[in-house]
C-alpha cells in the first residue's frame, strides 16, 4: 500500500490549483446560479490547455492521462467548484465515439467536443423509463439510408447549450428489451428536435426533449445496429470518475465553519464551540476523506484497466448519501435564518448552504440512484441473487 | 499510489491468513472467554515472529512497517484472535523508541524488505539488562501494554475495587510506599489482566511528562466484561529508582523488567515502577504510539467487520424464508451493501493511516484518531445489521455473530466515548 502520488501528479494537481486560483472565480461560481452548471468560458480555457484531449485514454488516441491524474483533475476542479458537468459528458461521448464509432462521427463530432467548441447532453433516461434505461421507447426507423426518430427523452440536461445528444433509441421492439437498441449521436438542431426547460428544486435547470420525425443519416449511428445497450456499457466504463462528483461536501464544510466561526447563538457564545456543531463538522471532515480515499481507489482499479463499476457504485452512493446528511445538520445550524436564500438580505454564506442543501436530493437520483447502487454492490460485491 | 498488497504484503497476508484459519477457529475464541487471551496462541504467534516483527531491525526486531504489522491485526480482527498484539507491538515499540531517544541510537524503524522471520544480529551499545528485555519483548515472552489515558491516583479505600491481584498490589504498594500519596491505578488497562509490562504517562504536579514503566505479575483475570476483553485495574507503584531518564537509571529500570518472571497471579511478588523517561519528547512519543494503538485497532476493526460481513452474506444465502434465500430480499441485500460501503471506505482510511504513520506525515495523528472512529462506526454498523439480519439465532450464543457483535463495541469503547474523541479531534481542526 502507497499512498504517494508521483511528482508527475503532484505538479499536474499544482497546476490545476494554480488555474482554478484564476479562473474559477466568484462570478463562474455565481454563474451556475442561472440554473446552467456550465460555463463556456471557464470551460474553453480548459479545452485550451489540452485537458479534454488529455483526459482520453492514448488507445483512443487522446492524451492519456492516468485515471490517478484524472481523479487529481476532477478533485480539483471540483474542490473549487468549477462547473463540470459539461465535460464529464464531452469525456464520455468522446471516448465512446473513438472506440466505437464511425469515421464520421470521429471526424465532424470528437475535434468539436475536445477542442471546447461543442457541449454534447445524454439523452438516456424517459417519462417511462429511468432506472430501467433499457425500457427505453423512443423510437428509430430505417428508411433508405436515413433514419427517423420519434420519442421523448426526459432530463436531457444541457441540451440548451449543446450541441449534440447521445440518444439511446429503440430499433427493434420485437427484441429482447435489451438486444433491441440502438445508439445515435443527434445534432440537436436538426428540425424536429425540440428542448423544453424542466425546472427543479435545486435551481439548476435541465430539460426533457422531442423528437417529431427527426431524420438523420446512418452515419449519425453509433455502434452497430442493435447493439445500443452494449454501447451504453461503454459508456459506463468512460464515465472515469466525473458521475455524480466525489466532493459535493467539500465546499459545503467551508461554507458551515465559516459561518460557525463568525457567528454567535443568542446567548453570545461562537457557534463554533458548540460541541454539537464541532462533532459535526469532524464528522463531514472525515467523511470527505473516505469520499477521497474511495476516489481514489476507483481511479486506482480503472488505471489497472479493471471494471470499476462496484467501487464507483460505492463512491457514488456513499458522497451522495453523507453529502445530504451535512446538508441538513449546516442548514440546521444556521437556524430560521438558513431559510434565506441568495441575495437575500441576512442569508448567511451567501446562500450557499441553503443552496446546497435544495441540491443534495437530486445526487442520490442521478447517475443510479442509491437503490440502483446498492442493488449493483449487493449483486457484484457481495454475489447476493439479482433482485430486481 | 499503490492501494492494494505489494508482492511482500500478500505473502505476509496469505501466510497468516492460513496461521489464523488454522489456529485461531471461533472454539478458540470461545475458550479463551471470558478471559480473552489464548495462552497456546499467542505463543504460537510468537514462533512466527509476528510479536516483534515491527520492532527495529538493529534491535533484533523484524524492521517491518506498520502497513505489514497491520495485515496481520486486520486477521487477528477478522479471526477475533485472543492476542493481545496491538498493546504489546504498540508499548514495545514505545520503550524502543524512548530508549533510542536515550541512548542516541540512529532510528531502527525503517520498512526493510528484509523478512522479519530472521532476526538481524543486534548492533547496539546497550546494557545487558535493556537488551534482555527487548529480546523477551520481541520474542513475545513478556507481554508489555500501554494505558490509554494518564493513571489518577485513588482515594484509598476505593482504589482497587474490582480486580483482587490489582488490590493486592496496591495495598503492598501502600506499604512499601516511601511517601504518603495514594497510588495511582491504570484503570480498564488494555491487555491488562495479562501483560507483565505496562506504560503509563504519570500525572503528578501538574506534569504529564513522565512515563512510567510497572512490572508486576498479571491476574489472568479480566474484569467481566462485554467484549470478554483481558482488561484489569493495575496499580501503579511509587516510582522508585530511576528519575530523570538518565542512562544507568534507566538501565536500572530495564533491568528490573527484563528480570521479573513471567508468573500466574504471584502476590508473593510485589511490582515496581520506573519512570523510564521523562522529558518533553516522552510527550511526542507517548502520541505517537497512542495514534499507532489508534491505527492498528481501527485495521483491525476493519478485518473484524469485514468477516462479520462474510458471514452475514453466507447466511443470507444459506437461510431461507417464504422459499428464498433470505438474501435475495432487497431489504436484507441492502442493508448488507451498505455496511460494505462503510467498511471499504474504512478500510482504505486505515491503510492511508498506516501509511502516513509509516512515513512521519504531519497530518498522520489526525488520521489515526479519523480512521480509528470510522472504522468503529463501521464496525459496529456492520456487525449490527449482520446479527439482525440472522434473525433470532443472532441473538443466541451459539452463533458466531454475536462474537463479532460484542467486540466491535468493546474494541472501539475501551479507548473513549467517541463523542469525546470528535471533541479532540475538532480541537485540532477547528
Ligand atoms: C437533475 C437531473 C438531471 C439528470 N440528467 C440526466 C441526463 O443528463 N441524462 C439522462 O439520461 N438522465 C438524466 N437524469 C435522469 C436520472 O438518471 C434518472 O432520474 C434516474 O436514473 C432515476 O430514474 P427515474 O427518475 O425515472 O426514477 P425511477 O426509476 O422511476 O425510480 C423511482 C424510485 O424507485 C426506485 N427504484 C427503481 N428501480 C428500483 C429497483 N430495481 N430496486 C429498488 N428501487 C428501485 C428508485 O431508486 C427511486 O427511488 C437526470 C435526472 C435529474 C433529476
Amino acid at each position: 500500500m502507497n499512498f504517494a502520488l508521483t511528482p508527475l501528479e503532484e505538479n499536474f494537481r499544482a497546476e490545476l490549483r494554480q488555474f482554478c486560483a484564476e479562473h474559477v472565480t466568484p462570478e463562474v461560481r455565481e454563474q451556475t446560479r442561472s440554473g446552467t452548471l456550465h460555463n463556456w468560458e471557464l470551460h474553453r480555457k480548459i479545452a485550451e490547455r489540452g485537458w479534454l484531449w488529455g483526459a482520453i485514454l492514448s488507445e483512443l488516441g487522446g492524451g492519456g492521462r492516468s485515471p490517478m491524474e484524472m481523479a487529481v483533475f476532477t478533485e480539483e476542479l471540483q474542490l473549487a467548484c468549477a462547473p463540470i458537468d459539461g465535460i464529464g459528458n464531452i469525456v464520455l461521448v468522446a471516448s465512446v465515439i473513438l472506440e466505437l464509432g464511425n469515421s464520421f462521427l470521429k471526424s465532424e463530432v470528437v475535434p468539436k467536443l475536445l477542442n471546447g467548441e461543442s457541449l454534447v447532453s445524454l439523452g438516456y433516461s424517459e417519462p417511462e423509463a429511468g432506472s430501467d434505461v433499457a425500457a427505453c421507447r423512443t423510437k428509430a426507423e430505417r428508411d433508405g439510408e436515413q433514419w427517423i426518430i420519434n420519442g421523448q427523452k426526459m432530463w436531457t440536461t444541457m441540451a440548451h447549450e449543446a450541441d449534440f445528444v447521445i440518444l439511446l433509441t429503440r430499433t427493434d421492439p420485437e427484441l429482447p428489451k435489451h438486444r433491441g437498441l440502438t445508439m445515435f449521436i443527434v445534432p440537436l438542431d436538426a428540425p424536429g428536435v425540440e428542448i423544453q426547460p424542466v425546472h427543479t428544486i435545486g435551481t439548476e435547470r435541465t430539460n426533457a426533449t422531442f423528437y417529431d420525425n427527426v431524420r438523420i443519416t446512418d452515419n449519425w449511428r453509433l455502434g452497430e445496429v442493435n447493439q445500443g445497450w452494449q454501447v451504453m456499457l461503454a459508456c459506463l466504463k468512460y464515465e472515469r470518475g466525473f458521475a455524480g462528483g466525489q466532493y459535493p461536501s467539500a465546499p459545503l464544510i467551508e461554507a458551515a465553519k465559516q459561518y460557525a466561526q463568525s457567528h454567535h447563538n443568542s446567548e453570545g457564545t461562537a457557534i463554533i464551540e458548540n460541541p454539537v456543531v464541532r462533532e459535526r463538522l469532524v464528522r463531514a471532515m472525515i467523511d470527505l476523506e473516505a469520499c477521497r480515499v474511495l476516489a481514489y481507489r476507483t481511479a486506482y482499479i480503472a488505471a489497472a484497466g479493471e471494471q470499476f463499476g462496484v467501487e464507483g457504485s460505492m463512491t457514488k452512493l456513499f458522497s451522495s448519501e453523507r453529502y445530504q446528511q451535512h446538508c441538513n445538520w449546516f442548514l440546521d445550524m444556521l437556524g430560521p435564518e438558513g431559510l434565506l436564500q441568495w441575495g437575500t438580505a441576512g442569508a448567511h454564506e451567501d446562500g450557499e448552504i441553503e443552496e446546497n442543501w435544495r441540491h443534495a436530493p437530486v445526487t442520490t437520483i442521478y447517475g443510479g440512484t442509491s437503490e440502483i447502487q446498492r442493488n449493483n454492490i449487493a449483486e457484484h460485491r457481495l454475489g447476493l441473487p439479482r433482485s430486481r | 499510489m499503490f492501494l492494494e498488497y505489494t508482492e511482500d504484503e500478500q505473502a505476509i497476508y496469505d501466510a497468516f491468513a492460513a496461521f489464523f484459519e488454522k489456529e485461531c477457529p471461533p472454539e478458540v475464541v470461545r475458550s479463551s472467554e471470558p478471559l480473552g487471551f489464548s495462552q497456546p496462541l499467542w505463543g504460537q504467534l510468537c514462533e512466527t515472529g509476528a510479536v516483534g516483527m515491527a520492532m527495529p531491525v538493529a534491535w533484533g526486531g523484524g524492521g517491518a512497517s506498520l502497513t505489514e504489522l497491520g495485515i496481520v491485526v486486520s486477521l487477528v480482527g477478522a479471526h477475533l484472535a485472543p492476542v493481545p498484539l496491538i498493546e504489546h507491538a504498540v508499548a514495545s515499540r514505545l520503550i524502543a523508541e524512548l530508549r533510542q531517544i536515550q541512548t542516541g541510537q540512529t532510528s531502527g524503524y525503517t520498512s526493510s524488505q528484509e523478512a522479519f522471520y530472521t532476526p538481524a544480529p543486534i548492533q547496539s551499545n546497550f546494557s545487558q539488562p535493556t537488551l534482555a528485555l527487548l529480546e523477551s519483548l520481541i520474542d513475545g515472552s513478556k507481554i508489555a501494554t500501554l494505558a490509554l489515558r494518564p493513571a489518577k491516583p485513588e482515594a484509598p479505600d476505593n482504589s482497587v475495587p474490582d480486580n483482587p491481584a490489582a488490590k493486592a498490589d496496591a495495598s503492598k504498594t501502600r506499604a512499601d510506599s516511601s511517601t504518603s500519596a495514594s497510588p495511582a491505578i491504570a484503570k480498564l488497562l488494555p491487555s491488562g489482566a495479562v501483560a507483565e509490562v505496562f506504560l503509563t504517562l504519570s500525572e503528578s504536579d501538574n506534569s504529564v511528562d513522565q512515563l512510567i514503566a510497572t512490572t508486576s505479575s498479571p491476574s489472568f483475570a479480566s474484569l467481566p466484561n462485554t467484549a470478554d476483553l483481558p482488561i484489569a485495574n493495575r496499580a501503579i507503584f511509587s516510582a522508585g529508582g530511576a528519575t530523570g531518564g538518565t542512562d544507568r537509571a534507566s538501565d536500572e529500570a530495564f533491568g528490573a523488567m527484563g528480570k521479573l518472571e513471567m508468573s500466574a497471579a504471584d502476590n508473593s511478588q510485589p511490582g515496581k515502577s520506573y519512570v523510564l523517561a521523562s522529558g518533553e519528547h516522552v510527550l511526542s512519543c507517548y502520541a505517537k504510539a497512542l495514534s499507532e494503538w489508534k491505527a492498528l485497532t481501527a485495521i483491525a476493526l476493519c478485518g473484524l467487520g469485514r468477516r462479520a460481513l462474510e458471514i452475514g452474506v453466507d447466511y443470507a444465502l444459506e437461510r431461507k424464508q417464504f422459499d428464498r434465500p433470505i438474501g435475495s430480499f432487497q431489504a436484507v441485500q441492502h442493508g448488507l451493501a451498505d455496511a460494505a460501503v462503510e467498511l471499504e471506505a474504512a478500510w482504505y482510511l486505515c491503510q492511508r493511516a498506516l501509511w502516513m504513520l509509516d512515513t512521519d506525515q504531519p497530518q498522520a495523528a489526525v488520521h489515526a484518531s479519523m480512521s480509528f472512529l470510522f472504522a468503529s462506526e463501521a464496525a459496529q454498523k456492520a456487525t449490527a445489521a449482520v446479527l439482525h439480519y440472522h434473525g433470532g439465532y443472532g441473538y443466541a450464543t451459539e452463533y458466531d455473530i454475536g462474537l463479532y457483535y460484542r467486540r466491535a463495541k468493546g474494541w472501539s469503547l475501551i479507548y473513549d466515548d467517541p463523542t469525546n474523541e470528535y471533541q479532540r479531534l475538532a480541537n485540532t481542526l477547528l
